[in-house]
């Protein structure tokens, strides 16, 4: 009642966003008012746009415009060895590392039982038929390290038991550059399980 | 000079310490986790974590789904803002087994659920810990746990379904073979078919009930339930808690189709 009704409505609509509440909609909205009529059809133009063209890779379940991905379309990709993945966020960080050169396996989620959120409900099915039907040697798990990232990591893992697969887990510890007496006691006790000869 | 009084009370904010084990996180912001958090000096409360998602925090590893830790923290109105913690145990076993995991995130969820906010219960809390502690260690059989759980956590907040005579009509509980979730206790045969709901629940099943309610975690791994009187008293007890808790419980569904799988997995 106290906006113009265009004005309250894109209020509400920016409202439903994460992290977004009537303070910083308000700000947002009045902030696309205040923007020149061109660039404000751009960031329209640019919503209606990565809804309607991005889809799901057939292949890794990433985020693409093109079906199969970059990825894994791409030739000099290693695709003996898979990367699994909880979310599409996670294969940019892990490209960022420029360390890996395989390909990926974006599950969608991780096993959780409060959510109701189970085996069945995240794409590991597909990966059990990548890893059937392609000739992999590495399966390498990466999904976040708390309780249901490392239950999923588990549960597939013994998924993947029975197949002719290496099966890996990215490693736990302490942050590079950071000191030791400040680690916390959890990240400090996987880093000294986690330990390795050299 | 004036002594320096704490930054927290100038801006006038209450410091508080308290033991507590975190029953549910929830992501919030760009790093940000909301706990919620079961003590026994101050009942079950929500807490803030700021930036407990970025790995070099210092709150990263202890804000971690069934963490029990000493907390401090600022007293909020609604929500608690955490200032440190040191961990007590992490129950890490829970994240290395889904099966541990599922039942571990029901005694979580049935806590979360059915226990109001800034209610103080040492003796919940103490049940908790001991719950966590022994699916953690695997002994007993985390089903056999979290089944003890369910019933001492009905005594515990005085939902105890009646399990000394028929609930309808009194007659000793030796002539009772049914349980009736909606008329809170054990039924006799007479009664039997004036309840919509009752399901079997045969001596064997009535005794494992007496003896999980009255041994602790520690002693249960002699149990050894006969028949099916686990399968019965879960039965009863699931649509009994469904019904109490008025919401739906998703770590259930979770452990009923884990079963199935493992099921299929089995047959096939």
């Amino acid at each position: 009642m106290f906006y113009a009704e265009p004005v309250g409505r894109l209020i509400d609509e920016l409202r439903k966003l994460p992290g977004i509440g009537l303070k910083t909609a308000q700000r947002l909205a009045f902030h696309v008012l205040s923007m020149p009529a061109e660039e404000v059809r751009k960031l329209s133009d640019a919503l209606v746009d990565a809804k309607e063209k991005i889809r799901r890779c057939c292949v890794c379940g990433n985020f693409t415009d093109v079906d199969p991905c970059r990825l894994c379309a791409d030739a000099s990709r290693d695709r003996s060895t898979i990367c699994v993945v909880e979310r599409p966020e996670d294969v940019i960080a892990m490209e960022r590392t420029r360390e890996f050169r395989g390909v990926y396996h974006v599950l969608g989620g991780a096993i959780s039982p409060m959510e109701g959120i189970g085996p069945g409900d995240i794409r590991l099915g597909e990966l059990l038929d990548r890893v059937r039907s392609g000739d992999i040697v590495e399966v390498i798990i990466a999904t976040d390290p708390n309780i249901e990232g490392e239950a999923t990591a588990i549960y597939t893992s013994k998924l993947l038991k029975s197949l002719d697969v290496r099966v890996t887990r990215i490693a736990h510890g302490l942050p590079v550059g950071g000191d030791l007496e400040y680690a916390d006691e959890v990240t400090l006790a996987r880093a000294l399980e986690g330990r390795h000869r050299i | 000079m004036r002594p320096r009084r704490p930054y927290a009370r100038m801006i006038g904010l209450a410091l508080v310490r308290c033991e507590g084990i975190v029953l549910k996180v929830k992501d919030f912001g760009e790093a940000d986790r909301i706990l919620t958090v079961l003590s026994g000096s101050d009942g079950k409360f929500e807490a803030l974590a700021r930036g407990a998602r970025r790995p070099r925090s210092r709150l990263v590893g202890v804000t971690q789904q069934f963490s029990q830790a000493r907390w401090l923290l600022f007293r909020g109105r609604n929500l608690d803002t955490l200032s440190s913690a040191e961990l007590v145990s992490a129950h890490s076993n829970l994240g290395a087994d889904v099966v541990k995991m599922a039942y571990a995130s029901y005694v979580a969820e049935l806590v979360d659920k059915m226990t109001g906010e800034r209610e103080r219960n040492d003796q919940l809390y103490s049940l908790v810990v001991a719950a966590f502690d022994a699916l953690d260690s695997g002994t007993p059989d985390p089903r056999i746990a979290a089944l003890a759980f369910e019933i001492k956590f009905m005594a515990a907040t005085g939902f105890l379904p009646e399990l000394g005579q028929c609930v309808v009509c009194g007659a000793p509980a030796e002539q009772t073979a049914w349980f009736g979730p909606e008329a809170g206790g054990l039924v006799c045969g007479r009664c039997r078919p004036r309840l919509r709901d009752a399901a079997p629940l045969g001596p064997a099943a009535r005794e494992t009930a007496r003896l999980l309610l009255a041994l602790g975690f520690d002693r249960m791994q002699v149990l050894k339930p006969p028949g099916d009187a686990v399968g019965e008293l879960e039965a009863a007890f699931r649509t009994y808690v469904d019904q109490r808790a008025e919401r739906k419980l998703h770590s259930l569904d979770f452990i009923r189709d884990l079963r199935r799988m493992e099921r299929e997995g089995g047959q096939s």
